[in-house]
């Protein structure tokens, strides 16, 4: 998915006539020259691609399909004037998937520019690449070549013809120029706009311990066209618990199955409004307990004070954790297809479950104290992502986070992915985040994937997270996480064909939380060790 | 430390960004789907659980990444 917006929002070359660059270059697979002279008197429309690249394959199609067969069936553009469509194939490696690429798009006139030095010499910097030539001036021993049109990125069959059309009449090389104003629809405009690419996800994860069992799963539909991505999702989670008191006589508690769930929803929107910038946009919502640990809590909180309900104000209440967000951000595209920087601010507000806190004196008695319900978060996030060399990806992420009555939160999170040969990939990760007063978290993993055969991977995945325990407030009965260290070591395995895409992972991972210094003593069980297993399954089809 | 992690780790990214460009007839290999960042659920190895046990995972901003409900 990335791939497709990467490159979809790769900048525009601005239209402009010129000379064309000269090429002489051979076909695919018969190795036949094919010069830029060949096509004197015609209009020539070089669509570069190369099979790895998930936008070409659409863009290919359409071309082959819209402009070269609607041509030919035409004998050529309204002034008379033929058109041929030339496949420029960037990638030598692998040719066997080119052929399966081309079997796909129908391409049917195709010439390998290896090195990539035509599409250098076109001003291309991202594929899908196309230029449109007018080559109807040229006559023989006076070669007349004008470039009327490039873009990286296609923008549909419609601009497409309209830049053809217009070729040979009375003022062909400002053909970009004298394009008809949007009031003027073709008939077939919504057809032949931007290729129109939409997905649906499906994805269901599962942790589970002896006590516990959590579930997190999202259905999630996005369309892309052009400058505009949008997307909407549905989620659920759900946690059952078996919750006991932290003492065996405990006169406040007693043993309870729990289960909670969790509604939520999101929309999410990146719009390119430059040639290197995108907005980008989420708001979000949900219904019900963020994570299990606070399901605890609560369920503790109420066993211990919902019957004090003499109590005066502010006593117990039961509580209805919710909460939205939104977010707001810009994507800069600094360097073509290679750099990109990411800054978005966001917001969230978050109605919790509190806590308590007892107090008793001389003056006003014993009295339960509510901790805050509502929380405001405002966060700060700054990523960086780079093609370092033509094997290696990164992404670092910086984020400024605060959450109302607690001190600031810092964290950063780098990742790399190497392609360490044709069939293995390793991708490692690590990350720290530090919050006044004391809490400190660092964690690092790494996975290896082999592709078995093509289309169906292998991974394997090894992580390690270490904490100092959550901030506490100084509360004697504090609810907050003791030291933790986890480990995780999993499997799994991935499978893509055509556009359906299906993965599995697996893994067992252990939490161990250091209660030497007699933290959290009312939630003994809740931070007990344990063992777990994570499952996750996950689902996309594309069309 | 944790300053100088900080500091270390904005330094790598800042030098290890954009000194130079791969051609895009060199991106095969960087442009494969297990080899972005993509945001597609199959090609994500991320997990929305997590962060419930590892509060310093932290993804989703918000009250989730205070976890514990009575921390000031």
């Amino acid at each position: 998915m990335l791939s497709v917006v990467l490159l979809a929002m790769l900048p525009s070359v601005p239209a402009r006539a010129g000379d064309a660059p000269a090429f002489d270059l051979p076909r695919w697979k018969t190795g036949e020259r094919v010069r830029l002279e060949d096509f004197a008197g015609k209009i020539l429309v070089l669509d570069f691609f190369a099979y790895w690249c998930a936008p070409c394959e659409p863009a290919s199609r359409e071309l082959e399909r819209g402009v070269q067969r609607y041509y030919s069936d035409r004998q050529g553009n309204p002034n008379g004037i033929p058109v041929q469509v030339v496949s420029v194939n960037l990638e030598q490696s692998l040719p066997e998937r080119t052929e399966e690429f081309v079997n796909r798009t129908g391409s049917s006139f195709i010439v390998d520019d290896a090195a990539g030095r035509l599409l250098e010499q076109s001003g291309g910097v991202g594929i899908p690449f196309l230029v449109i030539i007018d080559g109807s001036g040229s006559r023989p021993g006076a070669p007349k070549f004008e470039v009327v049109y490039k873009h990286a990125g296609f923008e549909g069959l419609r601009m497409t013809r309209q830049i053809i059309d217009r070729i040979g009449g009375s003022s062909a090389t400002s053909a970009r120029t004298n394009l008809p104003s949007p009031a003027i629809r073709l008939p077939d405009e919504k057809a032949d706009g931007p290729p129109l690419v939409q997905t649906i996800e499906a994805d269901a994860e599962l942790a589970w311990a002896s006590d516990l069992v959590l579930t997190d799963s999202k259905l999630l539909y996005r369309q892309e066209r052009g400058a505009t991505e949008w997307d909407a999702s549905f989620s659920y989670a759900s946690f059952d618990e078996d919750y006991r008191p932290y003492a065996l006589v405990d006169s406040l508690g007693t043993s309870e199955k729990l289960h909670e769930d969790r509604f939520g929803g999101e929309l999410k929107l990146r719009q390119r409004v430059a040639e290197r910038f995108t907005l980008l946009g989420t708001v979000g919502g949900y219904d019900g307990y963020p994570d299990y640990r606070r399901v605890w809590i609560a369920n503790r909180y109420r066993q211990k004070y919902a019957h004090l309900q003499a109590l005066p104000e502010p006593g117990y209440d039961e509580p209805d954790p919710k909460g939205w967000n939104a977010s707001g951000g810009v994507r800069w595209e600094y360097l073509p297809t290679t750099g990109f920087l990411e800054l978005k601010l966001g917001y969230a507000f978050d109605q919790t479950a509190p806590g308590y806190e007892d107090t008793n004196d001389l003056v006003n008695g014993y009295m339960l104290i509510r901790g805050r319900e509502r929380l405001d978060t405002e966060r700060l996030t700054l990523s960086s992502e780079n093609v370092l060399t033509k094997r290696i990806r990164t992404l670092n992420t910086f984020a400024v986070s605060h959450v109302t009555d607690r001190e600031v939160r810092y964290s950063y999170q780098g990742a790399v992915n190497l392609a360490a040969g044709e069939r293995w990939i390793v991708r490692g990760y690590g990350g720290i985040a530090t919050e006044q007063p004391r809490f400190d978290a660092y964690f690092f993993g790494v996975t290896l994937e082999y592709e078995l055969i093509p289309n169906l991977l292998l991974s394997l995945t090894g992580r390690y997270y270490e904490d100092t325990g959550e901030v506490i407030d100084g509360l004697p009965f504090t609810s907050a996480g003791p030291p933790l260290k986890s480990w995780e070591a999993g499997g799994g395995v991935r499978y893509s064909w055509s556009r359906v895409s299906l993965k599995l992972y697996v893994a067992p991972f252990w939490t161990d939380y250091n209660r030497e210094n007699g933290a959290a003593v009312e939630f003994t069980h809740l931070y007990a060790d344990r063992n777990w297993v994570l499952a996750q399954l996950a689902g996309s089809l594309q069309f | 430390m944790r300053r100088y992690c900080f500091l270390v780790s904005l330094v790598t990214t800042v030098v290890g960004a954009g000194c130079t460009t791969v051609g895009v007839h060199e991106q095969r290999l960087v442009s494969k789907p297990n080899m972005q960042f993509s945001r597609r659920v199959v090609y994500t190895y991320s997990s929305k659980l997590m962060p419930q046990v590892q509060p310093g995972l932290e993804t989703s901003g918000g009250a989730q990444a205070s976890t514990c409900a009575s921390c000031k």
